[in-house]
């Protein structure tokens, strides 16, 4: 038995040492992904059942994962497998999924205040006619259509708590927007319910598992429960119906298979997983399938093809959907067997932050706090398998798209909520500031947020997200970089600069090697140098004038 | 012989190193990060095929585990597709809405318990007044245990000051166990029985104060014992699995039948600040009772008693439960008690972790220390408690003069609570006793 034991850890410690010695930092240029915007046909519409999912989501594949070997060994040694739509500069390309926006270039706050708007909202001429309507549970709403033709999905702010979903869907839809993902057009709207008229043949579930046709008293019950402003009108958000067919949600795992441009696992897709950082800035907990939707559409290049939306941000920032989010959220799944042992088994002597700290100062913004927030820890509501594969240099993207958004836009988009408490609102803007700057120092002291790289002539241009975004002073900042080759053990000297600029060798390639690299790292005062950044460089192939050729980042 | 050892140890361990390296230099290989050699494309269409993440080596070392998980995941996977069609046909809703009223007016719903068994309740509320309560019950268990049970709760008069409640039921329990009379017994002398109860009775209830009222109570019960009724009537008698009547031939009231009446005063005191997982508060009963033969003259006692509960909120949820009873019977006119209205300790509601009526006698002390700590939140509509308690208590001829600190019975555990803000949904216990470790479940109780 002991000679078992002894074998077993002898195996162990083997298997253990090679996976952790055999990660030699080289530059592997990722393959090029296709581009997915290319016409395809009309995917059929997804079966989903969110119920399943969560099911899936919180029993199935933890298990799986759990008894995942490969997956553990790799956790352990931290060689997790790296996105599979990066490009050699470690970024996303443009596709079905995202649009590099803010990060690439701060959008005006103009734009910012657009976002996916392409109108004014719903029409408050004329009538809305109900064509669905949900009338039982906490948070009622209609589906419904007006004057123009156009149709929207009324959301309405739970009682007793005005304007904090109805602010949180249009704040959050800016802010995802601006950052490049896909979002539907969100308006804030106050409309009067004298407009409301019901559709030939809506039917309304009767409460006992059936369906009955609606009534005009079905709405003075929904609407028996919604806050009103003092003039009689209700504010609502309303949710356009995203362009093009809608064929269900997309899953944070795997590809869709009606879908030939789905060729990258989900969960291996950077601004999935990099989603992560964007939703635990916002707070956006919720973020499940359900809350997702594929829409087949035609661009403005007459391609048909499947685009992928977030929808639904009415859980985001302090806003749960009954009223305030619960303080657990972020921190925990909603059911959480981790944490259930850990509770049972420190017997409720573990006190998390979130039981000391919950405090609600203004009911329009919920429990939004930036108070012991900790970016290392986010959980939502049901596991996300994209979240969970998320490395380091995922991690620092989404980081990026956070920090990418200035104060003034932050403010701009708080304001697009139009919370009646200016106080609430300075409030809200103040939170998210500080909970982008903890995000930006914790992952840009992780990653070394040396970005933007450039080649002009002899100088590779850089910089310092750091500095750049304010949160390190550039006086107390300083570089090193030595040449390196990913060819030989050989490095040159190291070389001190106090500007985001590095001099480069004209005719650095040294024979039979085609590329040749730079490693630089950063200082902060007096702190140790910090993880490096290499990048790399090679003769253009057509010309004999250097370009860059990649880059790599490391992550511990 | 320890230097043999160490070099075949040792020769062992070179083996293995040199065939782990021979194993798991290509699979590391494998797991190295490349794309380029893991991207399957299809050269025949424009269209590529998905790709994986998955190298020869991920796959080889995950083979283990989805081998073992795969009967596992049918499973899951056949739990999902049925939730799915229960929620795609709202099924439950059909079923709820089957079983109970939209506004919760009347309904059936599930109950467990120990002496009871499985069984079902209706209610119908509002029948006379606004909040009375008109219950059926009707429970089986193992071995014919049956309870059957009608009650009208709550119907209030007089400006909702005077209250009153009345029930009639039916309980028989087949194989309930004795196991004499005080604490030294053990259960080499146990034995089973049948008890078999007809009850009516109805109370008056007057609230004093908002938490303080006075209740009294009067019934009628129509009791039988006999011996252990087996679902196996028939079968020859074992003299080695003795009878009730070889072991306790002198017992009070057993293979009798007996009717009682009693006539019952209680003082109820109710501060807790929520009736499903209260925090704070005191719930305090204490009475007294008078119970008489009906019809001759052989048994007759009274019986006072108290039961204190006191809920501190600590900290963040975490609520300390203080209990204190006692229950002390005593006859009159040189009458008898029989042995089933003997005060009891033992089970869910006692000392955790000794089988129920493990101790009976005239008098009993119990003390009671729980802990309860959240362990699950659904926020604002309940939650998951777990519970670590320490039970101690004893019984006695007479507490106050033969009380014998040595002789306390005492059993620690650990349970969870499961609870909405306004009832107790499921409890169960595991307690550890000298006897070793009891489980109990409670449903909707």
């Amino acid at each position: 038995m002991r000679t078992l034991t002894h074998r077993l850890i002898v195996a162990l410690l083997v298997l253990f040492g090679i996976l952790g010695c055999s990660s030699r930092h080289v530059l592997t240029v990722p393959e090029p992904v296709p581009d997915d915007r290319r016409t395809i046909e009309r995917p059929g519409s997804q079966h989903f059942n969110e119920l399943g999912d969560a099911f899936d989501q919180l029993i199935i594949r933890q298990g799986e994962q759990l008894l995942d070997m490969s997956r553990g060994f790799r956790h352990m040694t931290n060689r997790l497998h790296q996105s599979m739509n990066i490009n050699a500069f470690d970024e996303v390309e443009n596709s079905s999924w995202f649009t590099n926006r803010n990060a690439h270039q701060r959008m005006s706050i103009e734009d910012l205040n657009q976002g996916p708007n392409t109108g004014t909202g719903p029409s408050l001429e004329g009538t809305w006619l109900i064509q669905r309507a949900k009338t039982e549970g906490v948070t009622p709403g209609f589906t419904i259509e007006d004057s123009r033709g156009d149709h929207y999905v009324i959301k309405f702010d739970p009682t007793g708590f005005p304007e904090i979903a109805s602010a949180a869907e249009v704040i959050g839809t800016k802010f995802f927007y601006a950052a490049g993902y896909f979002t539907p057009e969100n308006y804030l709207v106050r409309f009067d319910p004298s407009i409301l008229r019901i559709d030939e043949g809506v039917l309304v579930s009767d409460g006992r598992g059936g369906q009955r046709q609606m009534i005009e008293s079905d709405i003075e019950e929904i609407l028996s429960v919604v806050d009103r402003l003092p003039d009689g009108r209700i504010r609502v958000a309303a949710s356009k119906y995203i362009e093009g067919r809608p064929v269900g949600p997309f899953s944070f795992v795997g590809t869709r298979e009606d879908d030939p441009n789905d060729i990258i696992p989900h969960e291996h897709r950077r601004e999935l997983r990099g989603l992560a950082i964007m939703s635990n800035w916002l707070g956006h907990v919720d973020t499940k399938a359900g809350n997702t939707l594929d829409s087949y559409i035609t661009d403005e290049n007459g391609n048909s093809y499947v685009r992928h939306f977030l929808i639904d941000f009415g859980t985001t920032m302090g806003s749960g959907g009954r009223g305030e989010t619960p303080p657990y959220r972020g921190t925990e799944n909603e059911f959480d067997p981790h944490e259930f042992l850990v509770n049972i088994f420190t017997f409720g002597l573990y006190v998390r932050p979130w039981e000391t700290n919950f405090s609600v100062p203004y009911r329009s913004v919920g429990y939004f706090t930036a108070e012991d927030y900790d970016p290392s820890v986010f959980k939502p509501m049901i596991p996300n398998a994209a979240f969970e594969n998320m490395t380091w240099r995922d991690a620092y993207w989404g980081a990026k798209q956070v920090m990418s958004f200035s104060d003034e836009q932050i403010a701009a988009a708080v304001a697009q909520g139009e919370l009646t408490d200016p106080d609430a609102a300075e409030y809200l803007v103040n939170v998210l500031i500080e909970r982008r700057d903890i995000i930006g120092r914790y992952w840009f002291s992780r990653m070394n947020p040396l970005d933007n790289f450039t080649l002009q002539g002899n100088i590779v241009h850089f910089d310092d997200l750091a500095v750049t975004t304010g949160l390190e002073d550039a006086e107390t900042t300083s570089y090193r970089y030595r040449r390196i080759s990913d060819f030989s053990s050989d490095c040159g000297e190291w070389n001190h600069s106090d500007e985001c600029s590095i001099g480069v060798e004209s005719n650095g390639i040294v024979d039979g090697e085609p590329y040749f690299g730079y490693e630089i790292q950063t200082r902060r005062g007096n702190q140790d140098w910090s993880n490096w950044v290499r990048i790399y460089l090679r003769v253009q192939p057509s010309r004999a004038n250097l370009e860059l050729y990649g880059l790599l980042r490391q992550e511990i | 012989m320890g230097v043999t050892m160490q070099f075949l140890l040792c020769r062992n361990t070179l083996a293995i190193l040199l065939l782990s390296l021979l194993l798991f230099l290509p699979l590391s290989r494998c797991l190295a990060d490349n794309p380029q050699d893991t991207a399957e494309t299809d050269s025949t269409s424009q269209w590529e095929s998905p790709r994986s993440a998955e190298t020869t080596g991920d796959r080889i070392l995950a083979a283990p585990g989805r081998v073992i998980y795969f009967p596992f995941k049918i499973c899951l996977q056949g739990m999902k597709e049925t939730f799915e069609y229960v929620d795609e046909n709202e099924i439950v809703d059909k079923i709820r809405n089957f079983l109970t009223a939209y506004d919760d007016s009347w309904g059936f719903y599930p109950t467990y318990n120990a002496t009871h068994g499985v069984g079902i309740y209706y209610f119908h509320r509002d029948v006379f007044t606004p909040d009375d309560k008109f219950r059926v019950e009707s429970s089986l268990g193992l071995n014919y245990r049956q309870f059957y049970e009608i009650s009208m709760r709550r119907v209030k008069f007089f400006e909702r000051r005077l209250t009153t409640r009345w029930s009639a039921r039916y309980h028989l329990m087949p194989d309930e166990h004795f196991f004499g009379i005080g604490n030294n017994t053990s259960h080499k002398n146990e034995v089973e029985y049948m008890v078999e109860t007809w009850a009516v009775d109805g109370g008056l209830e007057f609230q004093i104060t908002e938490p303080l009222s006075i209740e009294a109570f009067y019934g009628f019960e129509h009791n039988w014992t006999d011996e252990e009724k087996d679902a196996d009537d028939d079968a020859p008698y074992d003299p080695s699995d003795p009878s009730f009547n070889d072991l306790f031939p002198e017992t009070a009231g057993f293979h009798e039948i007996i009717e009682m009446t009693r006539l019952e005063l209680v003082l109820n005191y109710d501060s807790r600040n929520t009736r499903g997982n209260p925090s704070r508060g005191i719930n305090a009963r204490v009475g007294g009772g008078f119970y008489s033969q009906v019809d001759d003259d052989i048994y007759g006692f009274t019986k006072g008693g108290f039961d204190l509960r006191t809920y501190h909120h600590l900290f963040l949820g975490r609520t300390l439960v203080l209990r204190a009873a006692g229950e002390f019977a005593d006859s009159f006119d040189d009458r008898l008690i029989p042995y089933y209205y003997l005060p009891e300790l033992g089970h869910y509601s006692t000392i955790r972790g000794f089988d129920r009526g493990r101790f009976r006698n005239n008098d009993m002390v119990l003390g009671s220390v729980e802990y309860r700590y959240p362990v699950n939140r659904i926020w604002k509509r309940g939650g998951a408690d777990a519970v670590l308690f320490f039970d101690a208590g004893q019984v006695s001829s007479d507490i106050f003069t033969h009380f014998k600190a040595k002789e306390f019975n005492t059993a620690f555990g650990m349970g969870l609570r499961v609870y909405t803000s306004e009832e107790l949904l499921v409890q169960a216990n595991c307690g550890i006793s000298r006897e070793g470790w009891r489980v109990n479940l409670q449903l909707n109780q």
